[in-house]
């Protein structure tokens, strides 16, 4: 691997901003490192390599021409094979969709496009985004750079692949019970599921559009947060985008968190923990508490029952988008997904309407009984370390609710709340897989879970690591 | 509400779906939506008839930041 991609996006942009490297020579570096994992990790769909030199030439010379150039100028960047580009081919991940070109441009596609951003490829990615191992039986098991025997997390598998094995500086994932802030988690990056509504949805595939967000994986959380900049805002594609002010997430890292309450769980989120996942969550705490941040545990409104709900939403949901193939052709889904569909069928649709509903109610509860005791709440994205692919790959139907269960149970609840939660690397298991935390906070505040994260990186440097492949 | 039962699942699937499952399967889905039914029955008595799913993004929207650490 070259020095030039193991810097993070930040400094990638500044660098060639500065004209101390050009896009081609960052993108070569970056088609170079994904060359190289491809055969071990399976994280490209496609590698765009003509494309993307040919971008990455236009965007020097555009840079020869203007000093004014977009935040992301000439940062080659790889996402999740479900963002629509207009004539190209999306898959999905699926078999049903391997050659399905889209007739619109996903808005988040088109502002970084327009942030200057290089298009390197497509990810791999759970089959419809429908499972959070990352296995898929069409395109191949995407692997986990720290250990290709073990799963990535998904859905956004690739992304969290990628990213951690520096063959892109950054990606775009989606999340809608975990499927950032688990491969983010388990490949050793940062993820950001953004509150609902403050990045748009348009041009991306569904899998429950009153869950589903849009968000980045990255290598730092400055990273993080300049992408969250470029993609977030009002877009009348999508009415369900706010059409607040989308705050300069940068400019806030700079702040401090002396006073700052950080609310540790007493329930459910620890429960089935690992010794050593607890180990890593104490330590993350202690780097905060030395910033004068407060650790402040208390109870927080049942998750399990949230967990439920969502999966009621969910599965509903899913059953629309694909009720049709189901019917035609059920042999073309992989078993795990084929499962999780199924029984979005069957939820009476009062039910549905009622979860819905109730969304409303629990959300009102949480932020009574949380976020005015605490500013941000802290807790494992998983409770434990990343499984093996052969371990976590479903026999028969029965195993798979289990094993979304196991994996999910921490992250699907704040997809039902809409609350922003953002991953960060916390560290790494005896044996060498990432551990991380998850800063969950109020609506729209993904600013101070930026700026948590952040000062936690300045102190710590699991971010850096690199796998060696 | 009664429980979701594996006949009950089949006779759906099948007549209302067009999609024919076996037994097993059907008993499995029956136990899924059954976990389902249960929580939404825990917590059907929190809903007032004037709420609807838009309420949600309402309360996202009016809960911003309250800015404590911001203001720092």
């Amino acid at each position: 691997m070259t020095e030039l991609a193991q810097l993070s996006l930040v400094d990638a942009a500044a660098a060639i901003r500065r004209k101390k490297v050009s896009s081609v020579e960052l993108t070569r570096a970056c088609l170079e490192q994904a060359r190289h994992v491809q055969p071990t990790l399976n994280c490209f769909i496609a590698i765009e390599e003509d494309e993307a030199i040919k971008a990455a030439r236009k965007a020097d010379q555009a840079l020869k021409r203007s000093a004014r150039v977009g935040p992301l100028h000439g940062v080659p960047l790889a996402h999740k094979d479900m963002y629509y580009r207009a004539g190209k081919i999306s898959t999905c991940g699926s078999k049903i969709l391997k050659d399905y070109r889209a007739s619109v441009t996903a808005t988040v596609v088109e502002r970084l496009e327009r942030a200057g951003a290089i298009w390197l490829g497509s990810l791999n990615m759970a089959e419809f985004a429908a499972n959070p191992t990352g296995h898929n039986d069409h395109w191949g098991h995407c692997r986990n750079p720290w250990n290709p025997q073990h799963v990535t997390g998904g859905s956004s598998s690739g992304s969290g692949s990628a990213v951690g094995a520096r063959a892109c500086y950054g990606s775009l994932g989606s999340d809608t019970g975990g499927s950032i802030r688990l491969p983010a988690a388990a490949c050793g990056v940062v993820g950001l599921k953004p509150t609902n509504g403050l990045v748009s949805r348009y041009g991306i595939l569904p899998r429950s559009w009153s869950q589903d967000t849009v968000g980045p994986l990255t290598r730092t959380v400055a990273d993080c947060a300049r992408v969250t900049r470029i993609i977030a805002g009002a877009d009348p594609k999508d009415p369900t985008c706010s059409t607040r002010a989308v705050p300069d997430f940068e400019k806030e890292l700079q702040g401090r968190i002396k006073g700052l309450k950080i609310g540790v769980p007493t329930n459910h989120y620890y429960e089935g923990a690992t010794e050593e996942i607890r180990r890593h969550m104490e330590t993350s705490l202690a780097v905060l508490s030395s910033f004068g941040a407060r650790v402040v545990e208390l109870p927080v409104p049942d998750p399990a029952r949230l967990f439920q709900l969502s999966n009621a939403i969910s599965i509903s949901e899913a059953a629309v988008v694909h009720g049709k193939w189901m019917r035609e052709r059920p042999e073309d889904y992989s078993l795990y997904v084929r499962s999780r569909i199924e029984p979005g069928f069957h939820v009476p649709a009062t039910t549905y309407i009622e979860a819905l509903n109730l969304r409303a109610r629990y959300l009102d509860e949480f932020l009574t009984s949380v976020y005015s005791k605490v500013d941000v709440l802290h807790a494992p994205v998983m409770v434990i370390p990343p499984p093996t692919i052969a371990e976590s790959e479903p026999r028969d139907s029965a195993d798979v609710a289990g094993l979304v269960a196991k994996l999910t149970r921490n992250t699907r609840p704040t997809n039902y709340l809409g609350l922003p939660a953002l991953s960060v690397p916390a560290g790494f298991t005896a044996q060498g897989l990432p551990v991380a935390f998850q800063l969950m906070g109020r609506p729209f505040d993904e600013a101070l879970l930026f700026r948590v994260a952040h000062l936690y990186q300045r102190e710590t440097d699991w971010h850096k690591r690199v796998p060696q492949l | 509400m009664s429980a979701s039962t594996a006949k009950t699942v089949r006779a759906q699937s099948s007549e209302l779906r067009g999609i024919d499952i076996g037994e097993g399967r059907a008993a499995q889905i029956a136990e899924d939506i059954g976990r389902i039914l249960e929580a939404a029955d825990a917590a059907r008595g929190l809903l007032d008839f004037n709420d609807e799913p838009s309420r949600f993004t309402a309360v996202l929207a009016s809960s911003s930041p309250t800015g404590r650490a911001r203001r720092r």
